[in-house]
Formats: structure tokens, C-alpha cells, sequence
């Protein structure tokens, strides 16, 4: 469950974070000032309230509108609205790290791009993200296992992941060592490759000696 | 080449003054013009000018009778048509050697894989990089990296090439070979503008000199005439203690 909630936060919190990227680099006030205004608003404020206004108040409230709107009741499962939380959340981070990585490239790149006749677009497409990337993976790669490990706090909503299962376990049993130590090795099982993975696409977009 | 410039001025900030009224036109016949000058003088900020890579606070640029075009698409169309190399950093770091000239040839000038890569080989081969084809930027020579930027900037056969120092950053035997190349280019009749703190290069390639000093063109004259009987006792200083040594 744990490894299911955070591949599929992981998914989309690069697509929206990419999103984000994109409106913080519009030429466009507007968008620059909406972007700018969630990531102050997500890394101001606590994960774990985040989760609690998500599910009480948002998800709730979007329930009823549904049921007005159109006179269909829903319920949103607490798995998906935890999975919706954290890339809301991780996407913040994952913008401001992308955001760094693409104004890392020097302005003599952009020149370069132009003086060969490319547009901005085409800059950005095939010269700047593609040396980006490789500057973002090691930051990337750690928020990443903040996901895994932050998935731990949706126990709260009750997603039945690692963390609440475990803890349902010591409950019964009374065997916090027996429980809690495993506990924290299985998410070591889960982040360490994290970082292999991580390691070896940095050494694949190698390019500068 | 004939390029006209008028009351051409380049303003970044009040404390800032790249060019200032500029006035000149190249003769008819220049195919080689050449830019000198003391550093800071002006000659990069009006190389960029009249390569359509900046726009000029004041004033016109004409290639040809045809004034430049200073809205965005119309500049980039006619930055497609030239090519330009600079000092360093020219070529993308991701990019192998002949992928940097593919670029270009694929994505700006629509040629399709095939026919790019044919002439993206020709021209690493011409500029004696045939073996180094595969190898990024960083595994080359200062030198080698600025005969593949040279190959990128000529692969689309542009009808104006303009270098800005590019031996500038190169140590003399690298100098040598970039020269070489560019020597080269002089001769197989390209139209090139470049600027150059090596003399005894410019005096043998140019056509035409100019020289630029505190944001201005002190003088455009041939390269015997501003080498041998300087019009301007400022230009006699600045030969006397480049030439010195």
C-alpha cells in the first residue's frame, strides 16, 4: 500500500510540479504570482495539517457539491484523497527544484540557442531541460523518499499503509520492538533503492568532466 | 558585403554606454571585415547588433540596402540565415560533436536526419574533426570545441558569418589551428565579420578594418592604411603597444 501511494503521488506530483515549473517561468504575472502564492502556501504549513483540512474540509466539501450539482452522492476513498494530498504537497517542493535546476544554465547557453536560430521553446525543449534534469536528480531523488516516508502520516485518515497496519499490529500484540524496529527497516527497503536508482541516472546523464 | 549603420547607439544603463552614434559603411567589395580595438571598446556589442542577437537602443543597421528588422520573428529569421561563434561556451554540453551541428540543421532548417547528418559529417571532416564526431564537448580541446562550433556555424551554409575573439580564450597552438580554419573560410570567398585582438591576423585576412574604442568607430579603413598610416593618434597608441611585444 505504502509503495502504491507513493508511486502514484510520485507520478503525479512531477507532472504537476512540471506545471508549476512552467507558471513560475511564464512571462504571464498572473500565473508567475497564482504559482507562487500554493508553493508559499504548501511549505508553509504543516504536512500533517494539510492532510486534515484535505480530508475534513475540501474532500468533504467537494462530496456535497457533487451531490448538489449533480445528485449523485460520492465518496472519496481516504486512499485517493491521500494520494491527491501528497503530490499537492510534494509538487511544491518538486517545482522549486526544478525551478533551480533550469536557472542553473548559464545565460550563454541561451545564447548560444539563439544565435543558431532556435526559439525559446525549442531552447528550453532541447538545451536547457535536458541538462536540468541531471542537475535535479539528486534533490529529486531525496523528496522522493520524503514521499515514502511522509506516506506514514495519511495513517491519520486512515489509509491503511505501513505505518497504521504496524501499528494496528503492536496494538493487539504489545511487541512495540517486534513492530516499530521492522517498520523502519521496511521503509529503508523501500528509500534505498530510491537513491541507487538515483545514482545511476546521474551517472547516465554524466556529460561534464 | 555592404553593411550600413547609422546613428547606431547601444545603451544598458545611463553609467552604461556599449555604443554610442556609430556611423559607417563597408565598401562594396569587403568580404572580410574585420573589427580592432581596446577591450571594452565596443566591438562584441556591435557584432551582436548586426547578428540580430540584440536590439539597439537607437539607430538603424542595414545588410545589403535592407534595413534589419528588429521584431522578433523577423530577427530570428534572419539570425537562421547567419552564423555565429563566440569567445567560449559555444557548443551544448549534452551534446556530442555532431549532434550540436544536427540540431540546428534538423530543428531549425527542417533537413531531415539523413541529409543533416551527411552534412554535419562533412563539415567535422573539413575542419580535420572526422575521428572526434562522438565525443561531447568536454572530452575536446579548447581548440577542437571551436572548429565544432565553427562546422555548427557554416553547416547551413549562411550567407554571413561573424566570429566574436574566438581565439580570445585559446592557448597560441590552438590559436593556430583555429586561425587556420578561419583562414581557410576567408579564402573560399565567405562573407565573415570578425573581431580579433591578433594583428598580424587581421592585417592579412581583412579586407576592411574598423576600429572601435569607447563605444565609437574611430576609423574604417583598409588594413594597410590603419596599420602603416593610422588616421587617429589614439589607434597609433593602441598598434604601438599591442605590436610591442
Amino acid at each position: 500500500m505504502t509503495l502504491l501511494i507513493s508511486a502514484i503521488a510520485a507520478g503525479i506530483s512531477i507532472l504537476l510540479g512540471a506545471i508549476l515549473t512552467a507558471a513560475q517561468l511564464a512571462s504571464v504575472k498572473m500565473t508567475r504570482l497564482l504559482a507562487r502564492g500554493y508553493i508559499e502556501l504548501i511549505r508553509g504549513t504543516p504536512l500533517i495539517t494539510q492532510i486534515v483540512i484535505g480530508y475534513y474540509v475540501f474532500s468533504v466539501a467537494l462530496e456535497e457539491k457533487i451531490l448538489i450539482l449533480f445528485s449523485v452522492r460520492v465518496e472519496f476513498a481516504p486512499f485517493w484523497v491521500g494520494i491527491v494530498i501528497l503530490s499537492a504537497f510534494s509538487a511544491a517542493y518538486l517545482s522549486e527544484i526544478f525551478r533551480g535546476g533550469i536557472e542553473s544554465i548559464g545565460k550563454t547557453q541561451w545564447e548560444s540557442g539563439r544565435a543558431i536560430g532556435l526559439s525559446d521553446f525549442q531552447i528550453y525543449r532541447f538545451v536547457v531541460i535536458p541538462q536540468a534534469i541531471r542537475r535535479v536528480l539528486p534533490a529529486s531523488a531525496g523528496l522522493f523518499a520524503d514521499l515514502v516516508k511522509n506516506s506514514s502520516l495519511l495513517y491519520i485518515i486512515a489509509v491503511h499503509e505501513f505505518f497504521m497496519q504496524t501499528r494496528g499490529a503492536v496494538a493487539n500484540s504489545y511487541a512495540s520492538i517486534e513492530g516499530y524496529i521492522p517498520l523502519a527497516i521496511g521503509y529503508l527497503i523501500i528509500t534505498l533503492p530510491i537513491s541507487l536508482i538515483s545514482r545511476k541516472l546521474e551517472a547516465r546523464f554524466k556529460y561534464e568532466h | 558585403m555592404n553593411i550600413e549603420v547609422r546613428d547606431l547607439s547601444k545603451i544598458y544603463a545611463p553609467s552604461s554606454v556599449a555604443l554610442q552614434d556609430v556611423n559607417f559603411a563597408t565598401a562594396a567589395d569587403t568580404q572580410v571585415l574585420v573589427f580592432i580595438g581596446p577591450s571594452g571598446g565596443g566591438k562584441s556589442t556591435l557584432l551582436r547588433l548586426l547578428g540580430g542577437l540584440e536590439s539597439p537602443t537607437t539607430g538603424e543597421i542595414f545588410h545589403d540596402h535592407t534595413q534589419l528588422d528588429q521584431r522578433t520573428a523577423p530577427l530570428r529569421s534572419f539570425r537562421q540565415k547567419n552564423g555565429f561563434l563566440f569567445q567560449q561556451f559555444n557548443l551544448f554540453p549534452h551534446l556530442t560533436a555532431l549532434e550540436n551541428i544536427l540540431l540546428p540543421l534538423v530543428e531549425v532548417h527542417g533537413q531531415t536526419s539523413a541529409n543533416a547528418e551527411k552534412t554535419a559529417l562533412a563539415g567535422l571532416d573539413r575542419f580535420g574533426l572526422a575521428d572526434h564526431s562522438e565525443k561531447r564537448p568536454g572530452e575536446l580541446s579548447g581548440g577542437q570545441q571551436q572548429r565544432v562550433g565553427l562546422a555548427r556555424a557554416m553547416a547551413h551554409e549562411p550567407e554571413l558569418l561573424i566570429l566574436d575573439e574566438p581565439t580570445s580564450a585559446l592557448d597560441p597552438e590552438m590559436k593556430a589551428e583555429v586561425l587556420e580554419v578561419i583562414e581557410e573560410l576567408c579564402e573560399s570567398g565567405q562573407r565573415i565579420i570578425f573581431s580579433t585582438h591578433e594583428m598580424g591576423f587581421a592585417k592579412a585576412a581583412a579586407d576592411e578594418v574598423l576600429f572601435l574604442a569607447e563605444g565609437t568607430v574611430l576609423a574604417t579603413a583598409t588594413p594597410k592604411e590603419i596599420f602603416e598610416n593610422p588616421s587617429d593618434p589614439r589607434i597609433a597608441t593602441f598598434l604601438e603597444r599591442v605590436m610591442k611585444w
